[in-house]
């Protein structure tokens, strides 16, 4: 215990503190303070986060059982925390991310009257978050991994008077409970072949020696569970619904966090997935299919949000992709670009969308935002670039290194990372140009819209610092990769750049950004013409390829199925044994009854049998 | 021998227990019952006096003597039981039915 | 000879006794039972017990057949519709009730160790011993018909 350092305790308790305090002191009383006490605890969250992240670049490698949940025979669950470079590299993001995130939800909500409720589900999810990235086994992650699951749809839901918010939310947390089960399945897989000790630290070890057919089962349940947190494609169709969330929620959960986890599981539970024979590859093409088809959609959609929704999906996809070719720490990397930039976006469709007084804003809503909101301008066009894979903004080193092992690989794989870094500048800079140059012609224009308080403010330009520079560290980030995690031997963990893959990505984000402003700018209708013009093509688009009503017509079969099932056992089997044991015993009793006739010869006739009936016997 | 007079004794049990289980006038019953009885009497006479055993002589002779006053009782029941109008017989004595 | 009289009289009795079954009748049943027992009488006779055999004759035929007949006379009124019950167990099983009993005595007697069948006409030894064995050890007994069968005398007081 001694050799757990303070900053470990302090990033566990100061959150469930601070949730305790506001849920049975400051709510009660003055629900409008919530917000103080939690702002302490993401002050403190980050210091520790910190001071952990910079205890294990300077070599420190901790993986300590705290307690034992449940012990039988040989059979034991312990609980403990790791702390090591691929958890504090995410922690050191989702630490300050969140924080920020959480200064500006602190002035974006005020005037809702759920904030103290959003406060503390919002902290919530932050603990649930952080519990997940310092676990130190399966189980505990699951169970964290279903904490975040539930504080997500209790804040999809957030504005629950809103029947599309509460569908969405129940439709998140249902796809998510699809994969989910497969984690489960998957965590009792692992337990049943390391009795209960799921612990990273030993559970790879005795893989090897389990049956194969278990360990490719856990394997693919894993995969399939990483699918439904962070959106490939069979479930991905939950996130684009969860922008009913409040602009916070999206920007923290469905961007930098949450979906990111299902990533994390993957790369944590790496040595299980890579032992597969084909695992990688089958990941690293449903992560291509993903991006792709998610870019392609994310062009055509009006609503801002719903925009970065696909994005999202998209850069998920490309992560994804990362994961095929086996390049674990780009994978990550990206990740923690990305959490960056899209925050940024997503906070400054939320000032857009507060500057104009609605909940969520479209294209016809907008444009000509520049000059009137310099700032939210300049992080917004900061962040797409970073997006983009523009150099030298962070999201180039990221996304560089993931491109240069798809034109590495050549053939197919080149072909789908030209397209996804086509697509991803195409898309962010049409939403760029469309919404804040203008207006057009089909535009309502800017109005009254102005920048808004500063606490609305600051934490989009402190994230935007991040989104330009969080790239220039991928040397040390490299360094903090390598403690404590196995990477692919022999390789440095972010391979450094090379001339043809920057000359390649950098021609296909600049072609993309030309051509959006060739088809936003030069021909400012074209967004609403080729709609008119081709209508298949955007209701196909519209219904993300087709996925979409396919998913609603096999939930629906499978409801039904269910209700038919269930209803017909229920009334048949369940009512008929109760109904029919009453009418069983009076028939019974019926017939028993007529046994008994009063006619003297058949008491004589019975009595005559019986006593054959006992001849027989004593003959016997 | 003993094969056939056991036989015949079989034979004239089974007569009476018929008599006794399917006919319908209690009168009937009653001389069936009589019949059983007289079949064991014609067994035991001819086995007693086969293996010379006196003591089942007169165990038959007091079966005799007892079926005779059985026959007086049954046949007062009876009188008892039949009316002023038609007699009685086994389906009007129906009180244990249901 | 013997050996005639006594198969004459077992199969007249049978006889008799399958008439006395399926008669409408009760006089005519009555006195087929009558004939049944006069052959039981024979047998007796027959067996070596003549005592017995005219005791028979007189408490069946003297006393009891009288009585029977004098009750069927005093029970008039219509011949019901059948003389046969209404078992409301279906014939089949009705029919088993009775043939399995039979079977099973049939296999008795066929399975059955007998001693070496004597012959009819045994000695009178053995019934000349009665009157001393009702009277010594059988005395209980005796005593206990005797009452019976005056207790069964009340019992027709009342009527």
């Amino acid at each position: 215990m001694n050799l757990v350092p303070w900053s470990l305790w302090l990033l566990i308790a100061s959150p469930v503190c601070a949730i305790l305090a506001v849920f049975f002191f400051v709510r009660p009383r003055k629900p409008q303070w919530s917000h103080w006490p939690i702002l302490g605890s993401c002050a403190l969250v980050c210091l520790a986060a910190t001071d952990l992240t910079s205890r294990v670049y300077a070599g420190m490698v901790l993986d300590v059982p705290v307690a034992i949940w449940m012990l039988g025979g040989d059979w034991y669950l312990p609980f403990g925390f790791r702390v090591d470079g691929l958890g504090t590299a995410v922690l050191l993001m989702v630490a300050w991310v969140g924080a920020l995130i959480q200064v500006y939800a602190s002035g974006y909500m005020k005037h809702d009257p759920g904030f103290s409720r959003f406060v503390l589900l919002f902290h919530l999810f932050y603990l649930a978050m952080i519990g997940l990235l310092v676990s130190n086994n399966f189980v505990q992650l699951y169970l964290f991994w279903e904490l975040v699951g539930v504080c997500s749809y209790f804040l999809i839901g957030f504005w629950y008077q809103k029947e599309s918010a509460r569908r969405a939310a129940l439709q998140a947390f249902l796809a998510n409970r699809v994969g989910d089960f497969g984690l489960m399945l998957a965590v009792l897989l692992l337990m049943a072949m390391t009795h209960g000790n799921t612990s990273f630290s030993s559970v790879f070890r005795l893989l090897p020696a389990a049956p194969t057919e278990m360990v490719t089962l856990a394997a693919f349940l894993v995969f399939w569970a990483a699918t439904a947190k962070s959106a490939q494609f069979p479930l991905y169709f939950w996130l684009p619904d969860a922008m009913e969330g409040p602009t916070p929620v999206s920007a923290l959960m469905h961007a930098a966090t949450m979906v990111t986890a299902g990533i994390f599981l993957l790369v944590r539970a790496w040595p299980l997935i890579s032992s597969i024979e084909l695992l990688p590859q089958l990941i690293g093409w449903v992560g291509a299919a993903t991006a792709i088809g998610a870019g392609l959609v994310a062009c055509a959609k009006t609503d801002l949000k719903r925009v970065l929704a696909y994005s999202t999906v998209s850069h998920l996809g490309i992560m994804a992709f990362a994961l095929g070719f086996g390049e674990t720490a780009p994978a990550v990397f990206h990740l923690l670009t990305h959490g960056f930039f899209k925050a940024v976006l997503f906070l400054c469709v939320g000032n857009i969308a507060h500057a104009l007084g609605k909940a969520s804003v479209g294209v016809d809503e907008t444009g000509g935002l520049a000059a009137k909101m310099p700032l939210t301008f300049g992080c917004f066009t900061a962040a797409a670039l970073s997006l983009a894979g523009l150099w030298p903004f962070a999201g180039f080193y990221s996304k560089d290194s993931i491109l240069d092992a798809a034109f590495h690989q050549g053939g197919l794989q080149a072909a789908a990372g030209v397209a996804i870094a086509f697509l991803s500048s195409f898309y962010i800079f049409r939403m760029l140009f469309l919404s804040f140059l203008g207006p057009r012609r089909e535009q309502r224009g800017p109005g009254h819209a102005h920048e808004g308080e500063p606490v609305l403010g600051i934490p989009v330009f402190f994230l935007s610092l991040g989104a330009v520079g969080a790239g220039w560290l991928s040397g040390p980030l490299s360094r903090l990769l390598a403690s404590g995690w196995m990477l692919r031997t022999g390789m440095s963990p972010v391979p450094d750049w090379t001339w043809n893959g920057l000359f390649a990505s950098q021609a296909c984000a600049l072609a993309g950004v030309g051509a959006a402003y060739f088809l936003t700018t030069l021909r400012p209708q074209w967004d609403w013409d080729w709609r008119r013009r081709f209508p298949r093509v955007e209701r196909l688009l519209e219904s993300d390829f087709g996925w979409k009503p396919t998913v609603a017509a096999f939930s629906a079969l499978v409801v039904e199925a269910a209700g038919m099932f269930s209803r017909g056992w229920d009334t048949r089997l369940w009512d008929g044994l109760v109904e029919s044991t009453a009418d069983w015993a009076k028939r019974g009793g019926e017939r028993a009854a007529s046994l008994a006739t009063g006619q003297l010869n058949d008491y004589l006739w019975w009595m005559l049998a019986g006593t054959t009936g006992l001849l027989y016997l004593v003959l016997r | 021998m003993t094969l056939s007079i056991w036989g015949v004794s079989v034979l004239l049990f089974l007569a009476g227990l018929a008599m006794v289980v399917l006919r319908r006038q209690l009168l009937a019953m009653l001389l069936g019952l009589e019949l059983m009885i007289n079949s064991v009497n014609i067994a035991l006479v001819y086995t007693g006096s086969l293996w010379a055993d006196a003591e089942a002589l007169s165990a038959a002779l007091l079966i005799l003597a007892i079926a005779a006053a059985e026959v007086v009782v049954g046949l007062s029941l009876i009188l008892k039981l039949n009316g002023a109008g038609a007699p009685v017989d086994s389906s009007g004595l129906s009180e244990l039915k249901g | 000879m013997v050996e005639l009289v006594f198969w004459f009289s077992a199969i007249l009795a049978v006889i008799f006794a399958s008439f006395m079954l399926a008669q409408s009748s009760l006089f005519a049943s009555s006195i087929c039972l009558l004939a049944v027992l006069m052959q039981a009488a024979t047998l007796f006779f027959l067996s070596g017990a003549p005592m017995l055999a005219f005791v028979q004759v007189l408490v069946y035929a003297g006393a009891v057949m009288v009585l029977i007949v004098v009750a069927v006379m005093a029970s008039p009124g219509p011949a019901p519709a059948s003389i046969w019950s209404r078992l409301s167990l279906p014939r089949p099983l009705v029919w088993a009730g009775l043939i399995l009993p039979a079977l099973e005595f049939a296999l008795l007697l066929w399975a059955g160790a007998f001693p070496g069948g004597g012959s009819m006409g045994a000695a009178l030894s053995t019934q000349n011993q009665i009157g001393p064995i009702l009277f010594g050890p059988y005395a209980l007994a005796t005593e206990a018909v005797t009452l019976l069968m005056f207790l069964a005398s009340l019992a027709v007081l009342d009527s």
